[in-house]
Parts: C-alpha cells; structure tokens; sequence
C-alpha cells in the first residue's frame, strides 16, 4: 500500500532514550546518546555514543552515522545537561529542534548534572538496569519525596518563556559506584545557572510551590526556654499557600501565609507531645518560618524567582508589573517578601 | 410551491450548523486570539459570540418572510434578478473557496503532525471520499451523519481537561489589563471560527420547525462558544503568553501534554478523529455550493455537480500545490472577504429587505 511504503520497522531502527548535552572544549556542544539496542546477540541493552558539532540536529546526523539503522529520537526520555554547559550558554536555544518537530514527545524529563555527562553516563554501575529507566525512576521517586522538583521539557519551556518565572530543574550526580539525586538546579531570568538547592531546601520550594505530595518530611531540632531539646520529623499532610501581593515605596510586597497540618512522626528528646503540644506547634513554627524566609533570602540573593511571585505580580497589579517585567528577577531580589507559617499537629502516633 | 422535499429536523439543524463551526479554527484560534487581546481574548470571544448570533438573527428574519423559497429565489425577490444572480454567484463562489480552504487548511495540519511523508493529493484524494458519499445524499442523510458525526466527537472536548493540573489560574489575571483596545481588536479572530451560520440561509428552507430556526441558531452558535471558550481559557492558564504567540496551533500542542502510561503523543489519536469532526464542514459548504448551483439554474438534482466540483478542487489542489505558507497568505484575504459574507452581508441583505418593504407600503 502506498501509506506503507515509509513504515519504520522496530527491529531495524535506533531508539535514542537519553540525550546528554555538554560543552566541549573548543566551545562546541558534545551530545552524548544513550541508544536502545535490539539486538539479540549483543550484551548490554543500550549502548554510549558521542559527538561534537554545532547543534543537537548536527551531533544527531553524526551520531546516527556511528550505528546502523534508522535513528528515531521519538521516544526520547531524558535529557541531560551538565553544569558546565548550564554556566556558559542558555540551554533553551539548544532545545529548539525538538521543541519545533512534533514527532518528538515533550514529556522528556530535563536533569542537570555537576559533573561532565560523558562521565555520568559511563559510571560504572554496581548493578546494571537500564540507564534511562534508572534515571527516570530516581527523579520521579525524588520528586515524590520532596527532594527534587520534577521538570519536562514542556515545562522547562513553559519556565523559559514565561517572564514571572525562572527554571528549576533536577540535580544528579554521581556517588561512588551509583547515581544519586543531589536537589534542584536554578536558572536564572538570563536562562543559566544561577543556584543550586539542597535536598532540604528543595522540600520546601515544592510547598511554596504548591507541588508537594503528601506527606513531606521535615525534621528540625527545637528547643525552648528551659532548654529542653528534642529532635523532631514532621510528616507534612496539608498546606496551602495564600499570597497577598501589595506593592509600597517602590517594591512589590509578598505576604505569605503557610498554615501547616502535620503529623509528628519521630520525637527524641525531653518533650510529651500530649501534654505539650502547644509548645511544639510553636516551636516548629518558628523553625519553618525561620527555613522559609532562609530559602526566600538565598533566591532573592541569586535574583531567581522559581516559585512564580511573577505571576502574582502581574494579575494583581499590572501597572507596577510593566515596569520591571523585563527583568523580573531583579524586581523579585527588590520584594519585600515576609512567611508566616501556622503549623497544626494532627496526630502524633500511638505514643504521647 | 408545497413543501421542499428535503427535511432537516431541529436537533439535525442545531448540529449541522454546530459542526459546521468547529473546523479549523478551534486549532489556531489561541494563537491568533492571544497576538490581539493577550489574556483578555475571552471576553473578544463572548463579544464574537454576540456579534454571530447578531448576523443569525438578520439571516432569519430575512428568511422566514420567505417560507419556501429557497436562498437563490429569495435574493431575486428582494434585489432583482440580475443582482439577486450576481449576489449568488458570489455564495456559490465564497462556499466553494471554502471548501478548498479548509481541506488545504486540514491536509497541512495532518502532513506536519502525522503523515509527513504522504503525498499531498493522495491525502486529499482520500478525504475526498467521504465527503463525496455524504454529499450527494439527500439533506436528511446529511442530518443523520451529523448526529453520528456530534456523538461519535463528544469525548474530544474534555480531554483539553487534561491540562489543567499544570496549569496557572494567575495568567487569567489581569481582566482587560492592557484596557479596551485590544479586546476590540480581538473580536476579528474570533468571527472566523464561529463561521458556519450562514449555512441557515441555504438550510432554512428545508427545516422542518421554522418557528425555531433561531433559537435552534443560537443553541448551535452556544454550543460553539462553549468548545472555543474551553480551548481558549485552558491554553491562556497553561502557556506563557510567548508560548502561546508562537505556536500555531497551541490545541494540538495542549493535547501533546497528555501522557499515559500505555499512550504518548496523544495528538495523533485526536487528529484521526478531528478529521472526521472537519468532513462536516466541508459537506457542508460542498452542498452549500452544489445546492447554490442547482438552484441558481433551476436544475433537478445536486448529487451529479458533486463529482465534478471536488474534481476542480483536485485539479487546483495539482496546480496550487498549497503550503502552510500559502495558506496564510490566502487565509489573509480570505478571512476578510468571509467577515464581509457571514457578518456583513446579513446585515446589508435585511437593511436592503427592510428599505424594499418601506418603499412598497409607500407606493401602495
């Protein structure tokens, strides 16, 4: 039939799953490709190639040219972008190709990486799964954890594009003899690398986000007047965010309200939570409020803005927002923005 | 006279001019939307909505003056023989230009995200086929396929839903942010969607309740609105404002977000169906030109001009070779001139009919 004269048979074709994109040294990009292997007779499932060239498009002719069969990049999964690359040039200009054919799906997950992508990709692992389900399952469990967000190229460009907002992608590196999720990457309003947060700090942008899922875990130390210390961990259930967004002397004010109800999961130290709950609650309050306004402070430092303060700019006062939209992340280090957070212990196990 | 032979019942009606409407259109209009009235271009469109409903409302008061008479007939009646002549040349022509539009439109769209292989009038061929076996039916048929047509699409429109977990109830706001202005320059991309109503003309002779034809106009012109509202309210709170300004057709790209753990790129399955969603308006204005022509020459049938219609819409297909490129160009002036049909012809035509009437009561 004439509509099957261009069919792709699966069995002489190269599903490439993972993209790695790096900068070489003579200011090139080096794609490294993870590629899917059909072979029967061959060992492992995938196999490493790499190339230098101009653009993604290019390195895909030249990596196609090192293997047989037909190179379909449809199925693509992830797609890896080392630190050093992230520092020097904007990532999304890179991208363009695959956001501009639409056989490419845009569910592939974008993850940074502090290290060269040659070498995260050749780490020899301890146990040998496929590289890109590995991946893929340590983000997706990351981010199900609260410890990392979980970025798609759709929403990388949705980030990108969008003048309220700057980038957050997730962060892996390699640790001795495995992978591991290390926390969230932040690019600035320029489109490079601006930050980096760690694994806690990460917990607590996905609940000012409003992408947590329930529960996130926080542990902190308290300590009261007469100073008996505890240890606790705190299941977070349900929050919600409410920010009342006002603008005086010259700035954009952010008042934001964090009501918390959580479970106590894990209490070493001098207090009965029965008995003293009111004073945990207040304690722990303080802590995340004190985390909170740590975390705010260290992105209006980097002028990054991931949570989207943007967005609550625009909508409700547009006047003031058409004079800084066209750099927002300054406008955003500016902010006077103040957390208050009210934490409600529900429940707190079979003990006192 | 005695009653016409074909008989269009109200819900056949409520449909055919319904799916008429969502065409092409309901895929780009986010897109040209945004370009004019940024995050506002919802409320260009319920001022669209009003602005069509208008025009039904002059075609039906015009029409039902008339009972039994067909389009042709009716417009020889009010301006004469000759310009009533001329006039309907002009419908035949515009329905005609319409049919190739949006099956070039809808060939494009399918060999970009689809079939990017295919040979152009090979495709065209193929949907040509259906279109050709509904069309030479008797309007009543037409009717039945309309209604499988509404049942066999009714699970397309909330799969839009799907994106609603990512999106941003913030891009909403601010209403009419950047003022008046640009909601007004707003309302011209959204009367071109809402095109399809001028069908009432050439149906309005075959309905079976009269008494009913504009309520049932303004039940399909809702209808419409519901469907392009969706699809402009999810894409405004899922995109950026640039994303939205540089997708063309910010639909399909909304549809590619859904992912299942058995499914990716769902688009294509949408696709496959929408093609089915768009014969209908090609059959429509297919019939609208071939029952213009029958009637213009007072022939017997219009089944026998469908053949040699889609093979001129072949032949022109061969020769134009049409690309997305071309097709904007065209659509340029090609929306104008439909604007100048669907909106201001009806106006125009009951103004004429009005001032004919006045001067009649006068003289006697």
């Amino acid at each position: 039939m004439a509509g099957c004269s261009d069919r792709t048979e699966l069995d002489d074709s190269t599903l490439i799953t993972i993209t790695g994109m790096d900068l070489a040294d003579n200011g090139k990009l080096a794609v490294t490709g993870m590629v899917l292997d059909f072979n029967e007779e061959s060992p492992s499932q995938e196999i490493l190639l790499s190339s230098t060239g101009k653009t993604l498009r290019e390195n895909r002719s030249l990596l196609s040219s090192k293997i047989g069969g037909e190179f379909l990049s449809g199925k693509l999964q992830i797609v890896i972008v080392s630190k050093r690359l992230l520092k020097a040039e904007r990532l999304l200009p890179h991208l363009d190709v695959a956001y501009r054919d639409p056989k490419i799906s845009n569910s592939a997950l974008i993850v940074a990486c502090d290290c060269s992508v040659n070498k995260l990709m050749d780490t020899k692992r301890s146990s040998q799964p496929i590289l890109t389900e590995y991946i893929r399952k340590l983000i997706e469990t990351g981010h199900a954890s609260e410890i990392t967000v979980r970025s798609t190229m759709q929403h990388f460009h949705y980030m990108e594009t969008e003048e309220g907002i700057t980038s957050s992608i997730s962060e892996i590196k390699p640790v001795g003899k495995e992978l591991a999720v290390v926390g969230t990457m932040l690019l600035g309003s320029d489109g490079k690398y601006a930050a980096h947060l760690s694994k806690e700090e990460s917990m607590l942008l996905l609940l000012l986000k409003k992408q947590f899922t329930s529960p996130a875990s926080f542990t902190t130390s308290i300590q009261d007047e007469n100073h008996n210390k505890a240890n606790v961990s705190l299941d977070i259930n349900k929050a919600k965010v409410k920010v009342k967004t006002g603008y005086e002397e010259g700035n954009f004010v952010f008042r934001i309200h964090l009501p918390v109800v959580a479970e106590v999961v894990e209490l070493e130290g001098d207090f009965r939570v029965g008995a003293d709950k009111n004073q945990i609650e207040a304690l722990l309050k303080e802590k995340l409020e004190e985390a909170c306004r740590a975390l705010i402070a260290k992105l209006q430092m980097n002028r990054v803005d991931p949570i989207g303060y943007g967005l609550h700019a625009r909508a409700f006062d547009y006047g003031h927002w058409k004079e800084v939209r066209s750099d927002w992340g300054k406008a955003f280090a500016e902010a006077d923005v103040k957390v208050s957070v009210t934490v409600a212990i529900d429940s707190f196990g079979v003990m006192e | 006279m005695g009653a016409p032979k074909q008989q269009l019942s109200h819900k056949q009606y409520i449909f055919y001019i319904y799916k008429t409407q969502i065409g092409i259109g309901v895929l780009v209009l986010p897109n040209t939307l945004s370009k004019m009235a940024g995050n506002s271009g919802w409320i260009s469109l319920l001022l669209g909505w009003m602005i069509a409903t208008a025009a039904g409302y002059f075609i039906i008061q015009v029409m039902k003056r008339h009972p039994g008479r067909t389009f042709a007939e009716v417009l020889q009646d009010v301006l004469g023989k000759w310009i009533g002549r001329a006039v309907m040349t002009a419908w035949i022509a515009y329905a005609a230009i319409a049919v190739g539009v949006v099956l070039f439109m809808e060939v494009i769209i399918i060999q970009v995200w689809i079939l990017r292989n295919m040979e152009q009038l090979l495709l065209i061929a193929a949907i040509m086929i259906p279109v050709f076996m509904i069309t030479r039916n008797r309007l009543q048929v037409q009717g039945r396929y309309v209604e499988f047509v509404y049942l066999y699409t009714l699970w397309m429109p909330p799969l839009l839903f799907f994106s609603l977990k990512d999106s941003h109830v913030l891009n909403l706001l601010p209403i009419a942010g950047d003022g008046l202005l640009p909601i007004l320059y707003g309302i011209k991309p959204t009367l071109i969607p809402f095109l399809g109503f001028e069908t009432a003309y050439m149906l309005y002779p075959h309905l079976q309740d009269k008494t009913k034809a504009f309520r049932g106009l303004l039940i399909a012109n809702s209808l419409a609105l519901i469907i392009f509202m969706t699809v402009v309210v999810t894409s405004t709170m899922y995109f950026s404002s640039e994303e939205l300004r540089t997708f063309i057709w910010p639909t399909m790209q909304l549809l590619k977000t859904i992912t299942l753990p058995f499914i990716e790129r769902f688009e294509i399955v949408f696709l496959s169906y929408y093609i089915i969603l768009v014969t209908q308006t090609l059959c429509a204005y297919l019939f609208f030109t071939a029952n213009g022509i029958k009637d213009l020459f007072g022939l017997q049938d219009h089944a026998k001009l469908i053949l040699p219609l889609l093979v001129l819409l072949l032949a022109a297909a061969a020769i134009l070779k049409p690309t997305l490129e071309g097709m904007e160009a065209t659509n340029a002036w090609y929306d104008i001139v439909s604007i100048g049909m669907g909106y201001a012809f009806p106006l125009l035509f009951w103004g004429l009919w009005q001032a004919r009437k006045l001067g009649e009561r006068v003289l006697r």
